[in-house]
């Protein structure tokens, strides 16, 4: 289980990895080729919507099972309290109805995209991938959300979700 | 409007209650818009705005600024840059402050948070000051209000977001914030000047550099400077979008990391899993703030502050002030990007209204928010700050933030009473 | 009873204030204030999101372009084509007619109330820095459209398409990313883009022309008493679409006189060029009404040519 749990969440980093350094290079790629060769690429801006839904699907899940949404912790001191454990609990199940929420009208939506032939702007690729992705992460998510804390140090050296300022803040 | 106003008020008490932001928005808005409009559509809303959110290729910009700063960041080039001030600045009074300062503002130009400035900063800067024997207090603060720039100083996420909520323009939004940033560095090193005279044993003078040393020390930030021209340069000549700055920005720093060797296979890994991750962050946030503002929307909330305001009968700058006070104090307990979020689609009306620009507002806003940054009892960066240097004491940090505070508001002044500061080069780029 | 209307246009634009508004008042003083309309303050979706909104009842009424969603309304297709004609009030009553005799009952348009539909007026090639008035003009050319029957266009005429909404145009523009925009000259009024489009190629008939429809949720529709709906419908329909073909009349215009003044440069198509957009139209027409299973018309055809008679008949 662990180990599954383990190569999931490794699927998922390399995924991201890959999305987002995709979109540098078709960003890049379309620069330099509209510049410099007058041949932008065509559906760029497409692909780049699709890779964002991508990521922020993939990451929504590990996001959640870190804890690492952005929170305001003004009054830890007396929220992390052992008596407060309750109210803990409540803002789990918040966090994960709302979730479970998401994937389930993302899997309404998948099934009215067939239904109303909903495509990308450009590249006219139907939506209804997507929107099922996104479902599942939903759900996923939700799921996360209920489970422990995950503190995600398996493997020391690629350790990016462990805190650092730069993830743990807002950084802006 | 009532539905509106309990919204807004449940919002912010989760939000206390550590409920994370994104699902305070999203939780209330479900059932604000519920209340409104019906389970249903309510629900069906949901998919729709996060549809809408994510498939913007504006948005998209903002992961690839995150990984630009992060690229920046981690390679050491804020060294680089620490050890050229200071090479020229070092021997002058307060001049490992002022170093600081300027590599706050250098490192500002490629970095789009503040709090990254300044957790960058605390490991870069502040050994250096302790060992020529700085007091905490100065050297703390120095460096928490530098911070501050890179928020205003371009590019700057924050100002993204408000460019995407209120459809201004991005490109002219950053090349307003270029003035206000070099006034407030300017602020800043005077401040710290004459800080410096008052009392010397606080900040005494760095050694003299060489000629050979301030030659090698300009060598290494050569890249930075490209960059900053890449971005700045791009946008103002109107080369690129704000968006295509942002994905040559990180395409840029990545190549010169990678030919410079500053980068291992794990680093890169580390640093896009970062980035990746903030902006899942980020997303999630925005997700919510769409949604409530739609539940604004449909509540009435924004007519009726109009109407009040109409038959306050405030003239145009004291309905700014009461604006800016709101965001002063909603600034002290709470994080900008949050109070940005949620109070930003509630004024705009009003702001549009009495015939304010929406760049000039928003550069304003941003001044604002900054200054919350490092006020007490919340001061993000003072935290951050805090938790890098964990020797220093809040109370300290907060005491050296005085005089900086001051001249804060005194920049704050300046902006809103003299808009030709923020317009001028937008004008100009016109 | 009060209806939310949700619009995706500035409140200073003329569809808001000449037709919008003008609209809701006639629907406000007909039924004797029973029926009200309230604009929502911001629009709480995409442009392209607005069919669904007032589908699923979030807004009662919306309005919106049926080509932002690219393959839905396809059955629609025929009214976007070029050399539609430049009488933009009979273009529009003319879709009206059209819609209700062939359209009404078809699944695509199912749970909304149709209350108008429009048509944009005739589109025109629009340059930055030169004439465009043969295919030669066009090769390697990086044009803005926004539609399917736009791109194929572009692409047929061998330049390359840039798929973005008008609000762009500017920021695109100012950034060299494109070389010219497809718009229709109120458009590049109404979008600021004087500056930097200064070359208009006027194709005759027009180049190629854009839908439009405001609707409102069937549910709340059937709510309102026979009466009610009768006399919302007749400052609607008909109405509404000779009332928005009125005003964007207008607008092209004005557009037209003023550009004039400020000296733009106008050009008209070579032969040659005619004869390729005319070709690429036959191409066009033949593949749509080929593919009509897939959106459930029988005689495309047959739709198409009322359309073109409605269209001959009204316009003067
Ligand atoms: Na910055
Ligand atoms: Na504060």
């Amino acid at each position: 289980m662990k180990f599954l749990i383990h190569s999931f969440q490794s699927t998922i980093r390399f995924l991201l990895i890959l999305s987002l350094s995709a979109m540098v290079m078709l960003t890049f790629g379309d620069v330099l080729g509209r510049r410099l060769f007058n041949t932008p690429i065509y559906g760029a801006h497409d692909l780049t919507e699709h890779l964002m839904a991508l990521i922020v699907f993939c990451g929504l899940p590990l996001l959640t099972s870190v804890r690492g949404h952005l929170a305001v912790d003004l009054f830890d001191r007396f929220i992390m309290q052992p008596k407060m454990a309750w109210w803990r609990a409540c803002i789990s199940l918040m966090v994960a109805t709302i979730l479970f929420l998401i994937g389930y009208q993302f899997a309404v939506a998948a099934k009215e995209a067939v239904y109303i032939q909903e495509v990308s702007q450009e590249l006219l690729i139907p939506r209804y991938y997507l929107y099922t992705v996104m479902s599942v992460s939903g759900f996923i998510s939700g799921v996360a959300a209920l489970l422990p804390e995950s503190n995600n140090n398996m493997n020391n050296s690629d350790s990016a979700f462990t805190k650092s300022p730069l993830s743990e803040e807002s950084g802006l | 409007m009532m539905t509106g106003l309990i919204a807004l008020i449940a919002v912010l008490a989760l939000a206390f209650l550590r409920v994370p932001l994104a699902f305070a928005l999203l939780g209330v808005s479900i059932i604000g818009l519920g209340v409104l409009l019906g389970a249903e559509s309510s629900m069906s809303m949901v998919s729709m705005t996060i549809t809408e959110a994510v498939f913007s290729y504006e948005l998209a910009v903002v992961p690839l600024f995150i990984l630009m700063g992060n690229v920046l960041s981690r390679t050491g080039i804020s060294s680089d840059l620490f050890r050229a001030a200071n090479a020229y600045l070092g021997h002058v009074r307060g001049g490992l402050a002022l170093s600081t300062m300027v590599t706050c503002a250098g490192f500002s130009a490629v970095c789009g948070s503040s709090l990254a400035t300044a957790a960058t900063m605390s490991k870069v800067a502040y050994p250096s000051m302790k060992k020529y024997g700085y007091s905490n207090s100065l050297a703390s603060a120095s460096i928490a209000a530098g911070g501050t720039l890179g928020i205003l100083i371009p590019p700057s996420i924050i100002l993204m977001i408000y460019g995407i909520l209120t459809q201004t323009n991005i490109g002219q939004l950053f090349v307003a914030g270029v003035i206000p940033g070099l006034l407030g560095l300017t602020f800043y090193m005077l401040a710290i000047y004459v800080i410096a005279i008052l009392r010397p044993a606080e900040a005494p003078r760095g050694k003299n550099s060489t000629a050979a040393e301030k030659y090698s020390a300009v060598k290494g930030v050569w890249p930075f400077c490209l960059l900053f021209i890449l971005i700045i340069g791009g946008i103002y000549a109107k080369i690129f979008t704000a968006t295509e700055a942002a994905g040559m920005g990180a395409g840029f720093a990545l190549l010169v990391s990678m030919f410079q060797k500053r980068m291992s296979i794990v680093d890169f890994k580390v640093i896009f899993l970062d980035s990746a991750f903030t902006s899942v962050m980020l997303y999630c946030v925005l997700f919510g703030a769409m949604l409530f503002a739609k539940l604004i929307a449909f509540s009435g909330l924004g007519e009726s502050l109009l109407d009040m305001v109409a038959q306050a009968d405030l003239s145009p700058y004291q309905l700014i002030f009461a604006i800016l006070f709101v965001f002063l104090i909603l600034g002290c307990v709470m994080d900008s990007l949050a109070i940005i979020l949620i109070c930003v689609p509630l004024f705009i009306p009003i702001v549009i209204a009495n015939g304010f620009d929406l760049v000039w507002f928003g550069i304003v806003v941003v001044v604002v928010t900054e200054i919350a940054l490092i006020t007490p009892p919340i001061g993000m960066n003072v935290f951050v700050l805090k938790a890098a240097l964990p020797e220093v004491a809040i109370k300290d940090i907060f005491k050296g933030l005085i005089p900086f505070i001051a001249v804060d508001v005194l920049r704050l002044l300046l902006l809103v009473f003299f808009p030709i500061l923020t317009l001028f080069l937008v004008n100009f780029m016109k | 009873t009060t209806f939310t209307l949700s619009n995706w246009v500035p409140p200073t634009h003329f569809i808001t204030t000449d037709i919008l508004n003008v609209w809701a008042e006639q629907v406000q003083t007909a039924t004797e204030g029973r029926v009200e309309i309230r604009m929502l303050p911001k629009p709480v979706g995409t442009p392209a999101q607005h069919w669904e909104l007032a589908r699923k009842g979030i807004v009662d009424i919306t309005w919106g372009n049926f080509t932002y969603e690219p393959d839905r309304f396809k059955s629609i297709w025929f009214a976007e084509m070029p050399f539609n004609g430049e009488d933009v009030e009979a273009s529009s009553v003319a879709l009206w007619d059209t819609y209700e005799k062939y359209l009404a009952s078809n699944p695509t348009y199912a749970d909304v109330k149709m209350l108008g539909v429009g048509v944009l007026g005739p589109g025109v090639i629009n340059h930055g820095s030169k004439a465009i008035v043969s295919t030669e003009d066009m090769a390697n050319q990086k044009i803005r459209m926004g539609g399917p029957i736009q791109k194929r266009l572009i692409e047929e005429l061998g330049a390359i398409p840039i798929a973005a909404p008008a609000t762009k145009a500017y920021e695109l523009l100012a950034g060299q990313v494109l070389d010219g925009s497809l718009h229709s000259l109120e458009s590049v009024v109404n979008f600021r883009l004087t500056e930097q489009l200064s070359h208009h190629t006027l194709i005759p008939g027009g180049f190629y022309d854009g839908t439009f429809f405001l609707i409102m949720n069937e549910g709340k529709w059937k709510r309102l008493s026979a009466a009610d709906q009768a006399t919302v419908m007749s400052v609607s329909g008909t109405v509404f679409s000779r009332l928005w073909g009125q005003v964007f009349q207008r607008e092209i215009d004005q557009a037209y006189a003023q550009l004039r003044e400020e000296g733009h440069q106008f050009s008209q198509p070579t032969e040659e060029l005619m004869a390729k957009i005319g070709l690429v139209r036959q191409q066009m027409i033949q593949d749509w009404a080929t593919e009509h299973d897939s959106y459930g018309i029988e005689q495309p055809l047959e739709m198409f040519d009322y359309y073109r008679q409605r269209y001959t008949d009204l316009s003067k």
